[in-house]
């Protein structure tokens, strides 16, 4: 393929219908998971009124509103778990799940340690701008991040002052946040992080310490001028290198690996054209020929928040969010407190063998009613009623929606008529248990 | 060696030959059977590494405490007191008791000045340059470690411990080993019968048969990794510590360590991170307490390695992907500089000081220059020590490290 074709829309055909597989995979990437009433609400649209769809969301429910106000619902508010546990219920129960896709991309993006940052209430701020400006324009979004209390903190920024620089923010803002490794000079650190300087923390918010900051000229990627650290900021997104970055980073995490080099150049040029605008971007890329194409069906394998997003959005259900951010850690994702600057494992790193039986031994203690779970509503009050057989079908029918192979359903079914003299919650959680550590599990 | 031919064998399929046994399909050693515990683990040498993550301040760890110019640049920073000597005008913080009884022992050994050529102050390439042992790769796909796994023989000849991730020391194109991140979770007991949950375990192994893509890879690795930790679980069952393990993170990775080195899983290299040397600000706080932690671990390593006759066989390696420059900030911090020293402990090292101490008047760019290539270091690990074949780096050995 050459020009623009693939990120143009993806034009359904006889061989490649827009059919429910098709709309599941969507919903997968854009949403977790892919429930009965989501599948529904896109009947009768297109690709391009799909991705709109989820560009857009719906508005929140009471619930949701309920854990957007954690403060309230939780007695403790000085807690990195209180603050992660409220946005993993959020997570749950949002109607705008692509918002908190791309929340969590940017926590990786950003990957901003809890640890060192110490207050709970910054992390939360930082949070907040992951959700409310995650899907606007990547400068906004860059500068509320950087320039808020968590990340000043997290990386040494109001230690840096005129004439004693701290390069970790001018490096990491650099490296990590816009241009990548090789788009910068060690000498452009250095002058960024003077541009840099003054920027510290007052009172728990962003202040300029006007007598700490350098003024003199500084050249930076090839420009001088008296950059100060919203005139880098400004220069940074202008890069071509930063559109480029950005959408290298944003294919793989929602397309898949393995996305062709053109591929990455041409949604860098959408994005460009959108002015970073990340919505508008995703906008046509979750239309396009490339994130439809066949390649990248189930081919991303999902973190530890997927894999239990994807138990409680398809169940259209949730868990109690705190247990839930301490079931992830366990997992290996401890949310806000990822690995370090560069975020967290990626793809098949996440198939290390530990985690997989802890997580094949998650799903049935979660059926079973054991933290995170129970979810609510659970499984023996939705479905205690059914036969085995007829449970199995519902449960299969909202993780699976385009069908398991014959062979796995036959399997499945030995497994539900052997379990008949198990008291029902056991079964049920057995089945579960079997269903959430099939190999599909595991990729979206 | 080389001429060898060996079939390319990635992590899934490795695994994925474990997995029959674990069905029942091949009978399982006689020691798994019955659970019981005889052994003292692999006869051989046995390798260590300790990465100190984030790039450690050596110059606040080995404190040189004749040189002017150390305290001249740091002036708050800077150790002058309750410090334990280590002669020939280097010291090491309080806190660090139990290294520095190794050192006087014998038992203990300092590189000065190891790094590399350049200066590369990303944490992420510096860290892919040590991993890797090529740096001239931009982006290496194979450790040092893992570029020799295929000389080391049995179950289980290395694994990562403590992480979720495996390292890039110890990724191979050939052979593949485990990152196993705490004993506890290789328990399986999703089902309360077992024989329910077997079955389904080997109608999972069947299902492989006939995938493809991504879902053979992950059902390869879940249904090897069943196997596996049925029998490291039951290796660990028997498994008691001799020595009290601190119960830190670090304190458990040990713990861990020592009981993979003694249990009849032929393991022979072990890795281990320990975290919080990215220290620009408030150094003074954090950086004695995780030396303190690091000190205490390593005292109960070799007490517990001593007891069960191992500790003459073990060599631990610690390294961090550079040292720090020589002025403090004004954060009461240091940040990314260069050369920094490089820690090995165990009963059969000659211990002592080796390498030259950089000069603090005459420096890089703010740091103390490199004077022992990361290389040599290694190549008299695993050709020295380990008793590897030669290693195909281009720098030359570093002689009398082992006794």
């Amino acid at each position: 393929m050459s020009g623009k074709e693939w990120m143009s829309p993806f034009e359904p055909s006889a061989v490649r219908p827009f059919d429910l597989a098709a709309k599941a995979h969507l919903c997968r990437r854009a949403a977790f998971a892919a429930p009965p009433s989501l599948l529904k609400a896109l009947e009768g649209k297109d690709p391009v009124a799909c991705a709109r769809f989820f560009v857009q969301g719906e508005p929140e429910s009471a619930d949701y509103k309920k854990f957007a106000g954690w403060r309230e619902v939780f007695q403790v508010v000085d807690s990195k778990s209180v603050v992660a546990g409220s946005w993993l219920g959020r997570m749950e129960l949002t109607r705008h799940p692509l918002r908190q896709r791309l929340a969590l991309f940017w926590h990786d993006h950003f990957a901003t340690g809890a640890r060192k940052v110490q207050h709970p209430q910054w992390m939360d701020a930082q949070v907040r701008a992951f959700e409310e400006d995650g899907l606007g324009p990547f400068p906004r979004l860059l500068a509320r991040v950087v320039k808020g209390p968590a990340m000043l903190r997290w990386l040494d920024a109001d230690e840096n002052r005129k004439g004693h620089p701290n390069e970790n923010l001018g490096r990491e803002l650099l490296e990590l946040f816009t241009l990548g490794r090789g788009n910068y000079s060690e000498k452009d650190i250095q002058e960024a992080a003077r541009a840099l300087t003054g920027w510290r923390i007052h009172r728990g918010d962003f202040s300029f310490l006007q007598r700490a900051h350098d003024k003199g000229p500084k050249t930076i990627l090839g420009e001088t001028a008296d950059f100060d650290g919203d005139a880098l900021l400004a220069l940074l997104v202008r890069q071509p290198a930063c559109a480029e970055f950005l959408a290298k980073k944003l294919c793989a995490a929602l397309v898949g690996p393995g996305v062709p080099e053109e591929a990455v150049r041409e949604f860098a040029g959408v994005l460009r054209e959108k002015k970073l605008h990340i919505g508008d971007s995703l906008e046509i890329l979750l239309a396009s020929r490339l994130f439809y194409d066949p390649r990248f069906r189930g081919a991303r394998v999902r973190s530890p928040v997927d894999f239990l997003l994807w138990m409680a959005r398809s169940m259209e259900a949730y868990m109690a969010p705190r247990p839930l951010y301490f079931a992830a850690a366990k997992l290996g994702m401890r949310l806000l407190d990822p690995p370090d600057v560069g975020g967290w494992p990626k793809g098949k790193a996440w198939l290390a063998e530990a985690p997989w039986i802890l997580r094949a031994r998650l799903a049935s203690q979660i059926a079973r009613g054991r933290k995170p779970g129970p979810m609510f509503p659970d499984l023996e009050t939705r479905f205690g009623d059914l036969s085995l057989e007829e449970a199995l079908q519902e449960l299969s029918g909202r993780l699976y929606p385009e069908g398991l192979s014959e062979a796995k359903r036959s399997l499945l079914l030995q497994q539900a008529r052997e379990s008949v003299d198990l008291p029902p919650k056991v079964a049920l959680a057995g089945l579960f248990g079997s269903l959430c550590s099939l190999p599909e599990a595991w990729s979206e | 060696m080389k001429d060898q031919v060996e079939p390319r064998m990635d992590r899934r399929r490795f695994l994925g030959q474990g997995a029959a046994a674990g069905l029942g399909l091949i009978a399982l050693p006689e020691f798994l059977r019955d659970g019981s515990w005889r052994g003292s683990g692999s006869r051989e040498r046995i390798l260590l590494v300790l990465e100190f993550v984030g790039g450690n301040d050596g110059l606040n760890m080995i404190v040189p405490t004749e040189r002017d110019a150390y305290y001249r640049a740091r002036p708050k920073l800077g150790l002058r007191r309750g410090l334990l000597s280590l002669g020939e005008g280097f010291a090491v913080p309080r806190g660090m008791e139990g290294f520095h009884r190794l050192f006087k022992e014998g038992e203990a050994a300092v590189i000065h000045g190891v790094g590399y050529k350049g200066h590369e102050r990303s944490h992420f390439r510096s860290r892919d340059i040590w991993h890797s042992g090529r740096p001239e790769l931009k982006k290496p796909q194979e450790g040092w470690l893992g570029r020799v796994l295929s000389e080391l023989r049995g179950f289980l000849p290395a694994a990562a411990v403590g992480d979720v991730e495996l390292t890039l020391a110890l990724r191979s194109k050939r052979r593949s080993v485990p990152a196993l991140e705490n004993v506890d979770d290789l328990r399986l007991d999703w089902d309360p019968r077992r024989a329910h949950e077997r079955r389904w375990l080997q109608r999972l192994a069947a299902l492989q048969k006939g995938s493809e893509g991504l879902a053979a890879e992950v059902g390869q690795v879940a249904t090897a990794s069943m196997e596996q930790a049925e029998r490291l679980r039951k290796a660990f069952a028997a498994w008691k510590p001799k020595a009290r393990f601190p119960s830190d993170r670090l304190g458990r990775g040990m713990r861990f360590a020592a009981s993979l080195f003694e249990a009849p899983l032929d393991t022979r290299v072990v890795y281990l991170r320990h975290f919080g040397f990215d220290t620009h600000a408030g150094q003074q706080r954090t950086h004695p307490q995780i030396l303190r932690s690091f000190s205490q671990a390593v005292w109960a390593l070799r007490n517990q390695l001593r007891a069960s006759g191992l500790w003459e066989r073990c060599c631990l390696f610690c390294w961090s992907e550079f040292g720090r420059r020589l002025a403090e900030n004004k954060s009461l911090g240091t940040d990314h500089g260069w050369a920094g020293p490089v820690l090995l402990l165990g009963g059969g090292l000659k211990g002592g000081f080796h390498g030259s101490f950089p000069s603090l008047t005459e420096l890089d760019d703010g740091d103390p220059k490199v004077g022992v290539d990361f290389r040599s270091v290694y190549r008299s690990l695993l050709e020295d020590w380990m008793g590897l074949p030669k290693a195909p780096y281009k720098v030359k050995k570093l002689p009398g490290l082992f006794a």
